[in-house]
């Protein structure tokens, strides 16, 4: 049994280390259980149909005219 | 997009930090899972304005209170000490476009997001005042979170870390095929002109998300929107409420180039 470790010796075992590390630590997609869902729901990545919506909800709000100008005492969200 | 995800009408939401931030604040549940791409927002303003400060007394058009174009030139005037509240008028039309408004000279700044900065510049129209893309400290931290829906997240952990995976994915591809991306966009109907769409994707900064620091962003834009007082929790207890980066450190070892 080799007792004493030679400078390379123990630099290739570091180097092992390090890999299994990066390797072994992430899952892959595909040695992955299989998703308990194959329903996700997200949001439509469209600014401009973002925009629309907002500006349909702010039509439904009370108080708010044609031009909008805001200027509040307080920023309550 | 952020109380959507918190009440479950959607499971998962991208968008920019600083609504999910106010949403949190607010008592809303979500999971910020991990940052996406760091600056997309361009501030225009007209001939005349040369700095943020000078924005005091003047007209910015908005498409909402609380909307991300607001909360970030709210994070912006904050930061450099103007009060968002009394130093800026808000203008907003629900049927006319910020954009719109900034052209017909009706307010004196906007904030565009592509493909509109590509539009303008095209134009000649305005100036930049600020891009996040570019300028420090917008351009130091993610702009875009994925944000999950924390009941989803708990009950589907596989599925999550999946559609985490597949949005980074997304992310990497932009970089390695914008025209491609550009060409999916306006197929999709997503955006009009191709040629914005390919300008934008070669400027955001998407081959950013494994080196900036989501936690970091978080922490920044809490922050400023405290010193706002639009939100009144700490940083860190919007970070220990609504954050789980496990996903993204093992993406970010799986994904590594």
């Amino acid at each position: 049994m080799q007792i004493i470790q030679s400078r390379r010796r123990f630099l290739a075992g570091l180097s092992a280390a390090g890999a299994v590390g990066l390797v072994g630590a992430a899952t892959p997609a595909s040695a992955e259980p299989p998703p308990e869902t194959s329903r996700i729901r997200l949001s439509r990545p469209s600014a401009s149909a973002s925009h629309r919506n907002l500006s349909r909800r702010i039509c439904c709000m009370p108080r708010v005219s044609r031009m909008w100008i805001m200027s509040r005492p307080s920023l309550a969200l | 997009m952020a109380t959507d995800t918190a009440s479950g009408k959607i499971d998962f939401g991208l968008n920019f930090i600083a609504p999910t931030i106010v949403a949190v604040d607010q008592g809303h549940r979500l999971t910020l899972m991990g940052g996406v791409h760091p600056g997309c927002f361009e501030l225009f303003v007209q001939p005349g304005i040369d700095s943020i400060l000078q924005l005091r007394g003047r007209k910015v058009g908005v498409q909402a209170l609380g909307s991300s174009p607001h909360l970030f030139i709210v994070s912006i005037a904050a930061h450099v000490g103007l009060d968002p509240v009394r130093d800026i008028v808000w203008v907003s039309d629900p049927d006319v476009k910020p954009k719109e408004l900034f052209l017909r000279g009706d307010v004196d700044a906007f904030l565009g997001f592509p493909p509109e900065p590509q539009e303008l510049r095209a134009k000649g129209a305005g100036r930049v005042l600020l891009n996040s893309a570019l300028d420090r400290p917008w351009s130091q931290y993610f702009c875009c979170l994925l944000a999950g829906n924390p009941g989803f997240v708990a009950a589907n952990p596989v599925a999550s870390k999946r559609v985490m995976r597949a949005i980074l994915k997304a992310a990497d591809l932009c970089v390695a095929d914008p025209a491609m991306v550009a060409r999916r966009l306006v197929e999709g109907k997503f955006t009009a002109n191709y040629d914005y769409a390919l300008q934008a994707l070669g400027e955001v900064p998407y081959k950013r998300w494994r080196d900036y620091d989501a936690e970091d962003t978080v922490r920044f834009y809490a922050l400023r929107l405290r010193e706002a007082g639009a939100i009144t929790a700490s940083p860190q207890e919007i970070i220990a409420k609504a954050t789980d980066w496990r996903f993204l450190n093992e993406l970010k070892r799986e994904l590594k180039t």
